[in-house]
């Protein structure tokens, strides 16, 4: 195909003026302004190859740097029972464990040597792979990185030594209480074997083989279930007939998905306590969530917003933090997956204040449940700062790139941007009031607890 | 989060973060030319300004920097830089309060009773029961203090007007705040930032005195990593503000007062102490006028602003840890300060010794011998604005005999002594720093923090532009002196951290 489907999608998103409820502040409203500052999205392209290959390109000369992206759908809710840790192992070892043409080191000599980063990995949906280079290197990069991408050698040393690595990280997790209790909390909601919590033991990670990694990226590394995204310092003609080039020698075909285990929406109440010897208290709270595209996410985004995810002046940190002292943080909201998300407050205490904070989180949980204390013109607010920020996301075209990437991966249209705009704005009181009734149940409540948690 | 503050092994990463972009730079042209657009401003009150304009989205990233952190501190009043980067965005007289003229009486009594019962806890050991009562007491004046105050109004005004990024960090070298607003916003930007750091109430004090400590929970008590480094400082220097960490120890964080953090404030926060930074889209002509007339007026400090109490170095130590906690080894090397030739010479080492995969302690360890999962390598902690250390951290392997790693550890090291470093090896050192450092340049925010860090430390944010050839000009045996004078056995202080045996069988 010489010039195929390129949706040239150069769009203005203009966010309108919003009249902005008067300020409380005498001295400082003299400095605001009441709109809404207008977001500009930048000329993005869109191209699809002839073996499939999906390609969102971004140029940007502002710096001599050029930023790649590769994501498929390859993770690890599709390893086999029997291989846990499999998606993980193969996207790992495919960068560490050599190309056709170069054995582990020379690989990562060759890319030293250009000053590039490569890297490559599993999440549990995806597998990623991604590579920064100054502009003027990206060829011969770009060339290192396909390789590794389509010609892996998983060299037998250096698969087994990934397999180590991956049992030491896991391993280490424990050194982190935030992240070991919110492998706990998810298994206490989901169950240990879920595809969304399950972790693999040693034994499992050791009974995978050469030939398991080999087989595992054969089915899965396909241009068919590739979406590369581009940023940076290069031209897109250029860039789509190098891409061209790149893929030249990919096996295609498309690629068939194990079905993944689904979860029955049943809540059920299981608490954990891991006692340690810290004078602190990590705490998780909560139950099931919801799905993606559920039509109640955008006034339970704003739930969640005002109530826990709005920074230092959410509900829960007005209180929890300020008010109270508790905690240094706290966050809370109903979160959403492609299979049932969490709803989860998260915090930690001291020993002496855990009975009190918890009392004191639960009230919370209760009052949401039965309808959130907010006016209309609060509400206009939070979803006037929310929309504000979303500036952030735009100020940097690699960022821009990908997100659009997970839109589509998560079955958005591309500039999904504007409907979540759209959305946000017909959010009203009694819808917030309604999503926090109809998904928060305080009597159906898990609490994981990690630390010294009791006097 | 507001506040976020860097304890001690985030501290190291940052150090690593906020000098690799120092250290990441490379004499690559475009840095040069990316640089040339910084506009410095002085005031007449002492306080710089570095502006860099520049074309995008419409808006900007700007930060205040106070030369001013754990290093400034003395010996029991550790955390106070912390603890009053906290305070500032409680706010001032008209941020933050529905009625001042109100709520002052009750912030004064407030503190006269604190001052009483922090005096019995100090002197009448005995006469617990009356402090208990006072404390009681400004409990109370603190909930009626409440009914006049509009919490976290900086962020509620900031957010509304489509501002991110706010918040703060503490270093034991510097203290910075930070926001991005849309380019409109200029004129708010830069009031509300100046409110933060100029006109501080203390209110809602003891409050937030225990969400840092809660704070110090989450990020030294909960972390091992975090405390291997705390024991690592403290044996790593006989006395000296590096020797403890940001944070500050929990004893002194409660025992902290009002009165440490007004005097903190008014010895610190002048504006001869001060550097702002603005990266992005803005009217530079609106800048400078608003910079003179909002930051100009402050007053200039009477007194001098005290020299940090100096550094004793301790050399040759070991210390074995049994933290429940997986294995690890820290080792060590005092060395001298940024700008220095051999702190030049230490950065490239770092980068050849840590800073990629086919990097040498990276290569040998990880992939070779398989004794570690991974390494890194700090060339600039604790801080900058004394000399520092070099510091290798080994996340070892259960398997591995700790002694065997420390001992390849050092032949590595005494193989670029032996042998040198190659051209090729330099070359690709250098490529790598390159690419870091125009990465480093992308972010408008990560470019102010970092003019900003390098001004506030070294006095010349100019050091910033000049650090690739700097770099450039290290050569191989530059870097074997260094290591001879510095990076050696006997001058090493060592912490080992071996996981319980039973673990992970």
């Amino acid at each position: 195909m010489r010039l195929c489907l390129c949706l040239c999608a150069s769009i203005a998103m203009i966010f309108q003026a919003i009249t902005m409820p008067a300020s409380a502040n005498d001295y400082f409203s003299q400095f605001e302004k009441n709109t809404i500052p207008t977001l500009t999205l930048p000329n993005i392209q869109f191209h699809t190859l002839d073996n499939g290959l999906s390609l969102i390109l971004l140029e940007d000369h502002s710096l001599p740097y050029i930023s790649m992206e590769v994501s498929l759908k390859a993770g690890s809710i599709f390893d086999p029972k029997e291989k846990l840790g499999l998606a993980n192992i193969t996207a790992s070892s495919m960068r560490s464990a050599g190309t056709k043409s170069l054995s582990p080191s020379q690989f990562d000599i060759a890319v030293d040597e250009l000053g590039a980063r490569i890297s490559s990995y599993a999440t549990k949906e995806s597998a990623i792979a991604t590579i920064h280079s100054l502009s003027s290197k990206f060829t011969r990069a770009g060339d290192l990185f396909w390789e590794m991408i389509f010609s892996p050698r998983f060299e037998d040393k250096r698969v087994k030594l990934a397999i180590l690595q991956l049992r030491e990280s896991i391993r280490r997790i424990k050194d982190q209480p935030k992240q070991y209790i919110g492998i706990h909390y998810a298994q206490a909601i989901y169950g240990k074997n879920s595809p969304w919590a399950r972790i693999p033991s040693d034994k499992k990670l050791k009974s995978i083989g050469i030939d398991n990694v080999k087989k595992n990226h054969a089915h899965y590394y396909k241009p068919s279930n590739m979406t590369v995204v581009i940023a940076g310092n290069f031209n897109t003609l250029k860039m789509r007939a190098q891409l061209k080039k790149w893929t030249s020698h990919a096996v295609l075909g498309p690629v068939s998905f194990p079905k993944v285990k689904k979860i029955s929406y049943k809540l059920r109440r299981k608490n954990k306590y891991i006692k340690r010897d810290i004078p602190q208290c990590h705490v998780r709270i909560g139950h099931l969530g919801v799905k993606r595209h559920n039509p109640d996410w955008y006034a339970i985004k704003m739930l969640n917003y005002v109530w826990g995810q709005r920074g230092m002046h959410s509900i829960l940190m007005n209180d929890i933090r300020t008010t109270l002292g508790y905690v240094y943080g706290i966050s809370g909201g109903i979160g959403q997956g492609t299979d049932y998300g969490l709803f989860t407050v998260g915090y930690s205490t001291s020993t002496a204040t855990a009975k009190k904070a918890k009392k004191r989180v639960i009230e919370h949980i209760k009052k949401i449940s039965n309808g959130i204390d907010i006016t209309a013109s609060e509400l206009e607010i939070a979803k006037q700062s929310m929309l504000g920020s979303l500036i952030s996301e735009i100020t940097d075209p690699f960022t821009i790139v990908s997100t659009i990437a997970d839109f589509k991966q998560k079955g958005y249209p591309w500039n999904y941007w504007i409907e979540f705009k759209k959305s946000i704005e017909s959010v009203t009181v009694d819808d917030i009031k309604r999503v926090g009734h109809t998904y928060i149940h305080p009597d159906k409540l898990s609490i994981v607890e990690l630390g010294q948690c009791q006097q | 989060m507001a506040n976020l503050m860097k304890y001690k092994w985030k501290n190291v990463f940052i150090c690593f973060i906020g000098f690799l972009l120092v250290s990441l730079i490379s004499p690559h042209v475009f840095a040069k030319k990316m640089l040339s657009n910084v506009k410095k401003i002085t005031l007449s009150n002492g306080m710089i300004w570095l502006l860099v304009p520049r074309k995008g989205v419409p808006v900007f990233s700007g930060v205040i920097t106070v030369k001013a952190g754990g290093i400034d501190e003395k010996k029991g009043k550790t955390g106070i830089a912390h603890l009053f980067e906290h305070m500032a965005f409680k706010g001032s007289h008209r941020l933050g309060s529905i009625d001042f003229n109100k709520e002052k009486p009750i912030l004064n009594e407030i503190e006269l009773l604190a001052r009483q019962a922090e005096n019995i806890e100090q002197y009448e050991i005995s006469n617990s029961n009356k402090s208990k009562q006072l404390w009681d007491q400004i409990s109370q004046l603190q909930k009626k203090a409440a009914t006049y105050q509009i919490k976290n109004e900086f962020d509620i005004i900031l957010n509304r007007n489509g501002g991110f990024d706010e918040n703060a960090a503490t270093s034991k070298d510097i203290t910075y705040y930070h926001a991005s607003v849309p380019s409109d916003r200029l004129t708010l930007w830069m009031h509300l930032m100046a409110e933060l750091i100029t006109a501080p109430t203390f209110r809602q004090f003891y409050l937030e005195r225990d969400v840092v400590a809660n704070e110090r929970r989450d990020r030294m008590e909960s972390q091992p990593a975090a405390q291997l480094y705390e024991r690592l400082f403290d044996a790593a220097y006989v006395s000296g503000p590096y020797k403890w960490s940001t944070i500050g120890f929990m004893n002194d964080i409660n025992n902290l007062t009002i009165a440490d953090a007004r005097k903190y404030h008014t010895t610190y926060y002048v504006p001869n102490n001060m550097v702002g930074t603005l990266v992005g889209e803005f009217d530079i002509k609106q800048a400078k006028k608003l910079i003179k007339s909002v930051f100009g007026k402050l007053p200039t400090s009477k007194r001098p602003i005290p020299e940090p109490m100096p550094t004793i170095a301790r050399y040759g130590q070991s210390i074995n840890m049994s933290l429940d906690a997986s294995s690890k080894i820290l080792i060590a090397y005092h060395k001298p300060t940024f700008p220095s030739k051999d702190s030049y010479a230490v950065d490239v080492l770092a980068h050849l010794l840590c800073g990629s995969r086919s990097s040498r302690l990276k290569e040998h360890l990880v992939y070779k011998k398989r004794m570690a999962s991974q390494v890194y390598c700090f060339s600039g902690t604790p801080g900058e604005r004394q000399d520092n250390l070099f510091i290798i951290q080994i996340d070892t392997l259960n398997s591995a005999n700790q002694d065997d790693v420390i001992y390849e550890v050092q032949k590595t090291i005494n193989d670029i002594v032996e042998h040198g470093v190659s051209k090729r090896e330099l070359q690709k050192v250098q490529n790598a720093i390159s690419t870091y450092f125009v990465f480093g340049l992308m972010d408008n925010m990560d470019l102010a923090k970092t003019l900003a860090e390098v001004q506030a430390i070294s006095s010349d944010w100019r050091l910033l532009q000049d650090y690739p050839n700097e770099l450039a000009r290290i050569s191989s045996t530059d870097i074997t002196h260094a290591i001879k004078r510095y990076i050696t056995k006997d001058l090493a202080i060592t912490v080992k951290q071996q996981a319980n045996a039973l673990e992970g069988k």
